[in-house]
């Protein structure tokens, strides 16, 4: 990936793919890794993160004789997800001008 | 190395995080690996990287909220934890082992010169303080008014030079401190990149 992840990011898409539906750690990594490329081991300390700023909470339900911990969003992570989707069509709207734009009438890039 | 001993290790490297980070850390990896279906320690560390790697990034994540802990609420409490998890970090980090062993002990020193540095300054100001009331009471066996107003005086600039001298402690220490973060902060970034 040519551009750098940053650490808000990569919150704002962890909120994104967890307010579809609940989510364990291990669907939540590859889901993430889906999109973006890191490594295993970044996921969990962003995950510990939002659950101590109380954008996620987690319980366990039992899968297969053990305990799976599901991760949730709160109503916190809600506003913040929004927060970061208005930020996120800002800041796309100002480098999709900068970048895309097509020149009026010979459709090649400026 | 079997899936046991990768996690007792990543356990052991967890040492000095509180009881209930350590444990969410553990459970979390300990679902992963049995998640991921992973068979063997050596399919894990490939896809994990080793337990200290693990723990590094972990520890970093911790060093980096006690740092914001503390900058929102500077105590001696809170700088002792910031310290002691930034040397937990430096333990975790991937350099040739003589190398580290130098970083370590230069931090060491570091740290105890901080240390010594400010708790000297503190105790001038306690000794200071305390000799003041002593003359204080000392005024009590004056033969003369005018003896009497003379230690008088000499007391209030003793207590306010140990006053001085505790203000002075807490202002140094929160300074050392965020000086010691700072040069965690160059040191840490380098190792583990800008990369999230």
């Amino acid at each position: 990936m040519t551009y750098q992840l940053t650490a808000p990011l990569l919150d704002a898409c962890v909120l994104g793919i967890v307010v579809e539906e609940d989510a364990y750690g291990y669907t939540l990594t590859q889901k993430v890794r889906e999109i973006v490329d890191i490594s295993e081991s970044t996921l969990y300390p962003v995950l510990r993160r939002l659950q101590k700023e109380e954008l996620l909470s987690t319980y366990d339900a039992p899968f297969n004789g053990r305990n799976r911990r599901y991760y949730q969003i709160t109503e916190a992570g809600r506003h913040k997800l929004q927060f970061y989707r208005q930020e996120w069509v800002l800041y796309k709207g100002k480098i999709d001008k900068l970048l895309t734009v097509q020149k009026e009438g010979d459709g090649s890039y400026e | 190395m079997n899936k046991e001993q990768y996690m007792k290790e990543l356990d052991r490297c967890l040492k000095g995080l509180s009881a209930e980070d350590k444990e969410d850390a553990v459970q979390f990896y300990e679902d992963y690996i049995e998640e991921s279906g992973l068979g063997d320690s050596q399919q894990v560390e490939e896809t994990l990287g080793t337990p200290k790697e693990v723990a590094r990034k972990i520890l970093g994540d911790c060093v980096e909220k006690q740092i914001n802990r503390q900058s929102e609420n500077a105590g001696l409490k809170n700088s002792t934890k910031t310290v002691w998890l930034i040397l937990l970090g430096i333990l975790a980090s991937p350099v040739a082992f003589p190398l580290l062993l130098v970083a370590v002990i230069l931090y060491f020193c570091m740290v105890i010169v901080i240390c010594a540095v400010s708790f000297s300054v503190l105790a001038c100001g306690i000794a200071g303080g305390f000799s003041g009331i002593m003359v204080f009471v000392a005024t009590i066996w004056a033969a003369t008014a005018g003896q009497r107003l003379v230690m008088l005086g000499i007391g209030v600039i003793r207590i306010s030079l140990g006053i001085m001298f505790c203000l002075g402690f807490y202002q140094l220490s929160g300074m050392l401190v965020r000086l010691l973060v700072h040069i965690h902060r160059k040191i840490f970034n380098r190792y583990a990149g800008k990369k999230v």
